[in-house]
């Protein structure tokens, strides 16, 4: 009877709906002329100066009105749900950055309880993601102690934070990566018939994930699929890749690490996170660029000529080919479109923003599409024993852990899904399981080529960028 | 299905609707406050420092230990007066944000898989539970004090978290008037304790000594005829009269051992001063290791950090800035901010987060400690004009320095609600030393274990000798309250300006 009830409530809806779902989509305005990512240092600083400025002007608010914050993010929700005055992309972001650094009061949904080890642990986002700047890795001490209640330390999953920028691109990539395995499936199981047997590679932008086959009885068989659950959804974030999407990977992180509580208040925080964290830019990639700075300056402070590792650079991209690194850590991966959206919810139309030159990425003709420099497969892998963690999580065996991207490795020490290797050369010692040849192939390598990859991998870093704190 | 398609009926807006710019509540926001010319000044240096490293770390990468190499200076180059104080400042920046390895001595007990991290500490051997000292002290920027997820957890067994003692990371600024002003008071003290035994002694009269440097009172000493002294009088101080200003519970007295300690405990790197204490026996190294006293933490580096390490780190916190008071320009603030500062008083907040002590002596000194040093020189910094700017300031009237510090460096019993129950018979646990308050606003969250994420939450949590303090703040009126945090907060620093 209630579902009677539903249903027929729902179809009303649909009758007396003024527009479609696709009609609840917008594309935000940005306010000032595209490419504003490339900002001299001088205006960055300023920027960020007038960002200090305003977590002053809240802090100061705060003990008068503990959800000061929370407030303004509700009215904005607010216009955005009245969609004739849609507030530009800028005001989401700044809302965004703000909510970021903010420590939110039990006022504002955080909770009382907080347990460092293995509880809600954090009262700030920017608390465990902040180093070289908004958004990135956590310190070892940052770590997340997981998947346990003891007493004991050593019962616990210790997780380090890593690097969220450019995680807008890396949900379009999984997004498109899952369209495109659903689609091999479909055609599966549209091109075979009762009583024979079919199969299909799975596989989208170069990355192969076994194959998925359809016995004579219809059945799928998934025994062959590797690297991915099986309804072949490509969850690129959390350490064991387990979470499909910026926005689930948001509302669990402030669910786990702070508390949140869903029904507590209803300034849809989480619109303007997600569209903070999206909006970050690649890593760059290249020699040229991240030396520019250096060029600049001839001489060192020290006296001595810079010496321009160019050719080492280059000699190191192609090692790690050689060797193997590359066949997880993919250096390329074709995005088809730079449109980033997010869905309706709670009254909030769903939003679109073309990022194309926010993030400034390369457009290939020959592939017809942006050419990412992610440095990974986003595919699960087998890890070794070396690396295990204690727990399964969400199904994903202890040894298995969701291929690292390293486009800002240099950003991001330490390394590891337990922060164990304060450097570079330790990280990739420290790989085993499927990498244990690549790390085999390293140790071997003359000294000299181990130097000229460290060069190459020791460039992978973000664009040099003003914080202001 | 049919139903969706029937009510399919505007189509979706692409168009750009209208701007709200401006809505937000600080779109006015404007630094008048000369800001900006701080942040055009500093912005060079800081586009220097990322330079430099930049560089270094692509020599570093090419050449392993090339970095650490570069920051690394031994007390011997030192004292052949190689290096300005300015130099020893750079290499102790270096130091500050570089990330140790197991092969520069990172790390305790050599496994076959390299030394592991401790999150939580093994008793006196520590941790280590961090790579560099930025990890941890890097809120409102670089030397700042550390986030919520950072705290400390000493003194356990390694594992047991529950059993640890939770500490909070203070920020580091100011940190050279601190150690000078609390050197001038340990000074008065033991001067007065001194003049007290010869009165005694010579007058043949009991002293009933009143202890008291730059408005602070220690207690009393009771110094009998033949100069035998009681000391069950004193207030705040041990019994050697050194005020110990470092450390939540006041147990280092220079920068020097803090920074000792902290390569020791949170990095498992220990300086060749301490290993000669074990060679000598002075220090029980069964507590700190296995090893032998060369390498105590076994970990097969037996070099880990030299005193002139210890001298370039420590001169750098010494210099590093001042914290500054920065008022609010908004003008119903500012009235909260001017009333906040009388509540403070009236609260009696002041008596032991005393606004200002004054500094007669703006030069500190660096030692070395390793004994093959004994006949180094001693490194001398004037705070007055080689610190980071801001600088320390005269006071309006008199020659003397001002330090606005708000603590009186004195050690109080906090009361037992104030700490988490600990097993410690031998010492008091519920006491600690008044937590210099400049800086606040970017030092949360509060008290010695970081449980108080809020200023109010910090003030209702105060017990022992605060409790009146606490009582009076919870009958004031919500408006008051507010007042007072709004005067705390604007307990301030520089903007921190970084390239990164």
């Amino acid at each position: 009877m209630l579902r009677f009830a539903l249903y027929f409530g729902l179809s009303l809806a649909l009758i007396g709906c003024p527009r479609s779902i696709e009609a609840e989509s917008y594309f935000l305005n940005s306010e000032k002329a595209e490419g504003s990512a490339a900002k001299t240092l001088q205006q960055q600083a300023e920027k960020a100066l007038r960002m200090r400025d305003i977590r002053r002007h809240i802090q100061l608010r705060t003990p008068m009105n503990p959800t000061y914050l929370a407030d303004v993010a509700t009215d904005v929700a607010r216009e955005l749900s009245a969609q004739d005055t849609l507030p530009t992309l800028e005001v989401i972001l700044e809302l965004g950055e703000l909510l970021f650094d903010h420590e939110f009061t039990v006022e504002e949904g955080m909770t009382r309880d907080i347990e460092r080890i293995g509880g809600h642990d954090s009262n700030s986002c920017a608390s465990c993601h902040w180093q070289s700047g908004v958004a990135g890795s956590g310190a070892v001490v940052d770590n997340s102690f997981l998947h346990s209640e003891s007493d004991q330390l050593s019962d616990y999953d210790s997780l380090n934070p890593p690097s969220l920028r450019g995680v807008g691109i890396v949900d379009l990539l999984a997004r498109e990566m899952t369209d495109d395995l659903h689609e091999q499936k479909k055609q599966l199981m549209q091109s075979t018939s009762l009583g024979v047997r079919g199969a299909v590679m799975l596989t989208t932008k170069g990355v192969s994930f076994g194959t998925l086959q359809v016995t004579e009885s219809g059945a799928l068989d998934y025994s062959k699929i590797e690297g991915i659950d099986r309804d072949l959804v490509v969850k690129p974030f959390r350490w064991k890749g387990t979470t499909r999407n910026l926005e689930d990977f948001i509302i669990e992180s402030l669910i786990s690490h702070m508390g949140y509580d869903e029904y507590s208040f209803t300034d849809r925080r989480e619109i303007f996170l997600i569209w903070l964290l999206a909006s970050l830019p690649p890593p760059q990639f290249g020699p040229a660029k991240s030396y520019e700075e250096l060029i600049a300056e001839p001489r060192s402070p020290r006296g001595e000529l810079v010496t321009i590792f160019e050719e080492e650079w280059i000699n190191g991209s192609k090692i790690f080919e050689e060797i193997g690194c590359a066949s997880c850590h993919l250096t390329k991966m074709p995005l088809r479109s730079t449109v980033f959206s997010t869905k309706p919810t709670h009254g909030v139309p769903g939003l679109r923003y073309d990022f194309a030159e926010r993030w400034g990425l390369e457009f290939s003709a020959e592939d017809n599409a942006y050419v990412v420099h992610l440095f990974s497969d986003l595919k699960r892998h087998n890890l070794g024993e070396d690396n295990s963690s204690l727990h399964y999580d969400r199904g994903v065996p202890p040894k298995t852990f969701m291929t690292r991207r390293l486009w800002d490795v240099a950003n991001s020490a330490p390394y590891m899904h337990d922060g164990r290797a304060s450097w570079i050369s330790h990280a990739i010692a420290e790989h085993g399981g499927e990498a244990e040849q690549a790390r085999q192939a390293y140790t071997n390598l003359p000294e000299e080529k181990k130097a000229e990859l460290r060069v190459f991998l020791m460039s992978l870093q973000k664009k040099a960028s003003v914080v202001v704190r | 299905m049919t139903l969706v398609l029937l009510c399919h009926c505007s189509e979706p807006k692409d168009t750009p609707n209208q701007f709200t710019t401006g809505q937000l509540p600080w779109a006015n926001t404007e630094n008048t406050t000369g800001e900006i010319d701080w942040l055009q000044e500093k912005l060079i240096d800081a586009r220097q420092k990322y330079i430099i490293e930049q560089y270094e770390v692509s020599l570093d990468a090419y050449d392993p230990g090339e970095r650490l190499e570069h920051s690394t200076i031994t007390q011997l180059a030192i004292d052949r007066g190689s290096f300005s104080n300015r130099d020893l400042f750079q290499f102790g920046d270096e130091l500050f944000e570089y990330h140790f390895r197991p092969e520069d001595g990172w790390g305790s007990d050599r496994l076959d898989d390299g030394p592991t991290l401790r999150r939580v500490h093994r008793e006196k051997k520590g941790g280590p539970d961090s790579f560099s000292c930025v990890d941890c002290h890097s809120k409102g920027g670089i030397y700042g004090a550390s986030s919520i997820s950072q705290n400390s957890y000493f003194s356990s067994d390694g594992n047991s978290h529950r059993n640890a003692q939770v500490r909070s990371a203070p920020h580091l600024l100011g940190l050279g008037a601190i150690e000078a002003v609390a050197a001038e008071m340990s000074n008065e003290l033991q001067e007065l304790r001194r003049s007290g035994i010869r009165t005694a002694t010579t007058s043949g009269m009991a002293q009933n000594v009143v202890l008291e440097s730059k408005g602070v009172r220690f207690g009393r000493l009771m110094i009998e005829r033949d100069g035998v002294i009681s000391e069950s009088s004193l207030e705040g101080v041990r019994d050697d009269l050194i005020v110990r200003p470092f450390g939540w519970k006041g147990e280092f007295s220079t920068i020097r051992e803090i920074v000792e300690h902290s390569f020791r405990v949170h990095l498992g790197i220990t300086s060749s001063s301490f290993q000669e204490k074990i060679r000598d026996e002075l220090i029980n190294g069964a507590d700190y290791g296995t090893g032998a006293w060369f390498d105590i933490d076994n970990d097969g580096v037996s070099v880990e950090v030299e005193d002139g390490m210890l001298t370039s780190v420590s001169v750098y916190l010494a210099l590093l800035e001042m914290p500054v008071i920065r008022p609010p320009e908004d003008e119903v603030l500012l009235s909260q901010f001017s009333r906040g500062k009388q509540v403070f008083r009236e609260l009696n907040c002041h008596q032991c987060h005393v606004p200002t002590l004054s500094l007669e002596n703006t030069t500190l000194s660096f030692r070395p400690t390793q004994s093959v040093y004994a006949n180094s020189a001693t490194i001398e910094i004037d705070l007055a004009t080689e610190g980071e700017s801001p600088r320390l300031q005269k006071e309006s009237s008199g020659d003397a320095f001002a330090v606005h510090l708000y603590s009186d460096l004195k050690i109080h019993d906090m009361g037992a609600t104030f700490v988490a129950a600990q097993p410690s018979p031998t010492e008091c646990t519920s006491c600690f030393r008044t937590p210099p308050l400049w800086g606040l606003s970017h030092s949360g969250p509060y008290l010695h274990d970081g449980k108080a994420l809020t200023v109010d939450e910090a003030i209702r949590l105060h017990d022992g000798a605060a409790k009146s303090s606490r009582n009076e703040y919870e009958k004031i009126p919500p408006e008051e309250q507010a007042a007072l945090q709004v005067f705390l907060l604007s307990l301030s620093r520089m903007p921190s300006v970084e390239v990164r």
